[in-house]
């Protein structure tokens, strides 16, 4: 399989510029979803950012200058429109991701055991709970194993930062499940 | 948990939340946020490109139909002077051509006549202007004497 460099490169002078975002888009299609899923939890909505992503990346991909991994600038506005449309969710609806009525995807998909599938609730609420910040860095660093220097470029914030933000998840998650 | 490690590995963050939460329990959430509709991901390549592409469309169309219009209108305005100036010149040329024809050989004359005597009338005035500042002019008595 090429590299992202070379596909941007494919992409750039022009050439077949579809086949090479369509290779794009197949390489990475997934973990872009997956991490925006684990944000907003609804496939509807995790589905909209995702096309908003690939939207921009199709618009902005010819001023992209290889300076960093690929990797890290399409994380990078995954994290932004996840951000926004929480933002915007929040503003509209008061809540987003998972309340009490809803039943969260993973409690649907244990085996069956009710502590089980009450632990389970009880993760995801405690995750959903988290700043978002916090979260996303809680999943890249947890889920991802990206390293702190590629998180903060994804977040925007720094290294130290970055740090302080997966220690005070991992904190505040363990607050969040003691509460009954 | 009181100090954060300042160059803690990944294993040891992994190993604070797992202090917490099972490993098992932590890979069912990843597992149950990968559920995606069937053939979902077989499709989503295409269905980007087809939004690209409409997103694209609209405006292409619509600078296409402007720059028509524009032409369009530059044209009709570039006639419609041409028009307007070719009818403005044969309205004065016809007047001019009108007014001549029209007129009668007599009042012709007349007018011609007219002038002639109105002309010798002010040729005779210049002259006795000319005269009257002649003698009322001190340099003329010196230039004489």
């Amino acid at each position: 399989m090429q590299s992202d460099q070379d596909i941007i490169i494919q992409f750039q002078s022009s050439i077949q510029r579809e086949q090479a975002f369509t290779q794009l888009v197949k390489k990475h299609q997934s973990k872009v979803y997956y991490q925006i899923k684990k944000m907003v939890t609804e496939h509807a909505d995790a589905d909209d950012i995702a096309q908003a992503v690939w939207i921009k990346i199709w618009n902005k991909l010819d001023g992209f200058k290889m300076e960093s991994e690929f990797t890290t600038w399409l994380f990078r506005i995954a994290y932004n429109e996840t951000v926004n449309f929480i933002n915007k969710e929040k503003k509209f609806n008061g809540h987003v991701g998972i309340d009490d009525q809803n039943q969260s995807s993973s409690s649907q998909s244990t085996s069956g055991d009710p502590q089980s599938a009450k632990i389970q609730i009880k993760l995801e609420h405690s995750i959903m709970q988290l700043p978002e910040k916090q979260r996303v860095v809680f999943m890249l660093r947890y889920y991802e194993e990206f390293n702190y220097e590629k998180i903060a470029s994804i977040t925007g914030t720094t290294v130290g930062g970055a740090k302080a933000n997966y220690h005070q998840a991992v904190k505040k998650m363990q607050e969040l499940l003691k509460q009954d | 948990m009181n100090k954060i490690p300042i160059d803690s590995t990944l294993e040891e963050d992994k190993a604070m939340i797992e202090q917490l939460l099972s490993k098992d329990l932590l890979n069912q959430f990843d597992t149950a946020m990968k559920e995606v509709p069937a053939g979902y991901f077989e499709q989503f390549p295409e269905s980007i490109l087809l939004k690209i592409k409409s997103d694209q469309k609209p405006k292409s169309a619509k600078l296409f139909s402007i720059g028509r219009l524009s032409m369009a209108a530059a044209v009709l305005l570039i006639i419609a002077s041409t028009f307007i100036f070719i009818q403005k010149s044969k309205t004065e040329n016809q007047i001019a051509t009108i007014a001549l024809h029209e007129i009668p050989t007599a009042e012709i004359d007349a007018y011609v006549n007219s002038n002639e005597w109105i002309a010798e009338v002010d040729v005779q005035n210049e002259i006795n202007k000319i005269e009257t500042n002649l003698e009322a002019s001190p340099l003329s008595k010196d230039s004489i004497n």
